[in-house]
């Protein structure tokens, strides 16, 4: 089982983009939750989870996506995914989250 | 549900015997008292709490807040009083400066002040950053603190390579000047640089703690004079302003992380605690000894030299004695957490072993008995331990329809097991009330206050006409299977808990002779895996229009298809109409 690699960058406004690369599973979860956790104690206006670069996500990902965007809406900062295609696209759809979440195709696409 | 016949308590437990099981807080027309599951509260199990000896190793809380409070007045004290400095009210001691190393003769007091400054506007940016959220300021603290800590560096080097002329002749004089600036610009760039990485405080710490030694050497000067230690700082007052702004400084930082440096370590209750409570004191006073025993030597030339040397050795011996403490105060703790833990753990098992066993019995249930015409088969693989997030249900209402759901909540354990059976559980009373799947979705509404998460896949059979009617919430899609025909049956819906507004489609079908209906958690297959073009439910709709047959061999099939040793769970429900 692989690990993922966060990448961290930062856009126009405070925002914060993670590049997040690998499998994001049981195993992971908790080092993407725990990344999300440091941008909440931060004073960055937002986030983007980029998840352009992963090659699956399961429903542990899925949940870890929507706290957090409940805790950042209630936090009145700003938080979204940026998925434009393939595997993890479709899990989004199928769970409905697209919905609920601020779903974007790049993190270019937050402004 | 069932009933517990015997207290138990889990390792979440709290002190207080209230057990923090998460239940969903399901606000629907029917109810569920979470209490009913799970005893609220267990009296008389206090006694098996095992402590752990890893909380002793910290200082008081309170204590640890008062001295940080303390360590950071210091520090302002620092800032203040080399302020003070800089304005001027020393200014004239500068007139009568002697000249230093030819490297260092050039520069100006001028020059030797900004960088004071310099360290000045560290130490303040780097109090600054610590309630300041804004990351160029926590840069420039640190972009600061590194330049005044290399000038420092820069002087010690100089000061040491002139050290030996003071050593072989006795008339040789050392630029308290320099000596002073290089104190000060440690002092305040150390105290700085520690206070950003929690986890060297202890280095940090040591290296206040030479500067505080240095400082120790000058006041000793300043109290002796001519002839011994003095001799070193020929102008004791400017020495003396550097020392009171370096040795405020080196305390301050002493005491701004008490939890997390020697503080901590020698408040240790273990040996490694009581080692440097006992001999610390022998080490700091050990500069203080040597020098009382040299200036009785009648050789005082050499007092300086021993002074310097006593100092160093101490330094050395404290960091040796730090590292050692610390290891051993470390090891003596993890082997007792460890073995805390172990014992922990040992007796939640022996607690939960009846609960988890009788949930894992209760997690798929099939309560059709005979019913003429149509076979049912349901199978379970758990992901890790024995129970999980999946559940499934199959009932016969009074009515004669068939109620089916297979609910996954997100997460493994106890907790989503007993949260899984509760919607199940909720989902099929909903169709026996006369809810379609949809609707009985819909009323599954979420608490705010929960992090939970579901997909689930609700199915309403009615035997006779072999009409059906499937509602998913972000469920696998399921696979409507048949001599001829392999669909993905996927109803619309988002999954449980996201949105209290949520609306969910309600799909109507036939099952004719020889169809079943094959409902599978995401363990079993995924959407996004694929292979040739295919996701995993496109296989394996493909196997069972080619190998598919009875409910029992269908489930096994399908079973068959997912991986054998699974990180998810994986649960496949069918419903066949044979005749």
């Amino acid at each position: 089982m692989s690990g993922i690699v966060i990448e961290r960058s930062q856009l126009n406004d405070g925002w914060l983009t993670f590049e997040v690369k690998g499998e994001i599973d049981l195993a992971t979860v908790g080092d993407l939750e725990s990344a999300i956790d440091e941008v909440l104690a931060n004073g960055e206006q937002g986030l983007v989870v980029d998840l352009n670069s992963s090659s699956f996500m399961d429903s542990t990902g899925l949940k870890a996506l929507v706290m957090a965007d409940r805790r950042f809406g209630e936090a009145g900062r700003g938080f979204a995914v940026a998925i434009s295609s393939g595997p993890i696209s479709r899990l989004i759809d199928l769970s409905g989250v697209r919905g609920s979440l601020r779903v974007v195709e790049s993190s270019a696409d937050i402004h | 549900m069932f009933a517990l016949d015997r207290p138990v308590r889990s390792p979440l437990q709290s002190a207080s015997g209230t057990r923090h099981i998460g239940v969903l807080n399901i606000v629907t027309g029917l109810t569920l008292n979470p209490a009913e599951v799970v005893p609220a509260t267990v009296p008389g199990q206090m006694s098996q709490e095992v402590a752990a000896p890893g909380a002793q190793t910290g200082i008081d809380p309170g204590l640890e807040a008062r001295l940080a409070s303390l360590g950071r007045l210091i520090r302002l004290a620092a800032v203040v009083f080399s302020m003070i400095a800089l304005l001027g009210l020393v200014f004239p001691v500068f007139a009568n400066i002697p000249p230093g190393p030819a490297v260092v003769r050039d520069m100006t007091p001028a020059v030797g002040f900004s960088l004071v400054a310099l360290s000045v506007a560290a130490l303040l940016a780097g109090d600054i950053q610590r309630s300041s959220r804004d990351l160029a300021w926590r840069r420039a603290g640190l972009v600061l603190a590194v330049l005044s800590a290399a000038f420092g560096l820069y002087i010690v080097i100089i000061f040491l390579g002139n050290l030996s002329d003071v050593w072989l002749s006795a008339d040789a004089e050392l630029p308290s000047f320099s000596v002073g600036v290089t104190l000060v610009v440690l002092g305040l760039a150390i105290p700085l640089i520690v206070s950003r990485f929690e986890s060297r405080v202890l280095a940090g710490q040591v290296g206040a703690m030479l500067v505080f030694s240095l400082t120790g050497v000058i006041f000793l000067g300043y109290l002796y004079g001519d002839p011994s230690v003095g001799r070193l700082f020929l102008e004791p007052e400017i020495s003396v302003q550097a020392s009171l702004i370096a040795l405020l400084t080196a305390l301050g930082v002493f005491l701004i992380r008490p939890a997390s440096g020697m503080l901590s370590t020698a408040s240790n209750p273990g040996a490694g605690g009581k080692l440097l409570r006992r001999f610390g004191p022998v080490v700091l006073l050990m500069p203080a000894i040597l020098l009382f025993f040299a200036e009785n030597i009648p050789s005082s030339d050499r007092v300086d030299a021993l002074a310097f040397i006593a100092v160093g050795l101490g330094l050395v011996l404290l960091i040796l004695l730090a590292v050692v403490v610390r290891a051993i105060d470390q090891t003596a703790i993890e082997a007792a957490t460890s073995a805390a833990e172990a014992e922990r753990a040992r007796i939640g098992l022996e607690q939960e072993a009846p609960v988890v066993s009788r949930l894992a019995e209760v997690l798929h249930i099939v309560d059709v008995g005979e019913l003429a015409g149509w076979e049912t088969a349901t199978r379970f693989r758990p992901g890790a331990g024995s129970v999980a997030g999946d559940a499934s249900g199959i009932r016969v209402f009074p009515d004669g329809r068939i109620g089916v759901a297979l609910v996954d909540i997100t997460g493994h354990g106890a907790d989503p097991a007993i949260q899984a059976i509760q919607v199940r559980d909720l989902l099929l009373h909903s169709i026996r009330l006369g809810l379609t799947p949809a609707e009985a979705l819909g009323q599954i509404h979420w608490h705010a206050a929960e992090e939970v998460l579901a997909s689930a896949i609700v199915m309403r059979l009615v035997p006779q006409s072999g009409s059906v009617e499937v509602g998913s919430a972000g469920h696998p899609p399921a696979i409507h299977v048949g001599p001829q025909i392999a669909d993905l049956i996927s109803p619309e819906g988002p999954l449980l808990f996201l949105d209290p507004n949520s609306r969910y489609e309600n799909l109507e079908m036939e099952l004719a002779p020889g169809e079943a209906i094959v409902l599978f958690s995401d363990g079993v297959a995924d959407v996004q895996r694929s292979m040739n073009g295919r996701t995993e439910p496109e296989i394996i709709a493909d196997l069972l229009l080619a190998e598919g047959g009875v409910a029992a061999r269908t489930a096994d099939l399908v079973l068959g298809f997912a991986d054998a040793e699974p990180s998810d769970d994986q649960t496949v429900v069918v419903v066949r109409r044979s005749h």
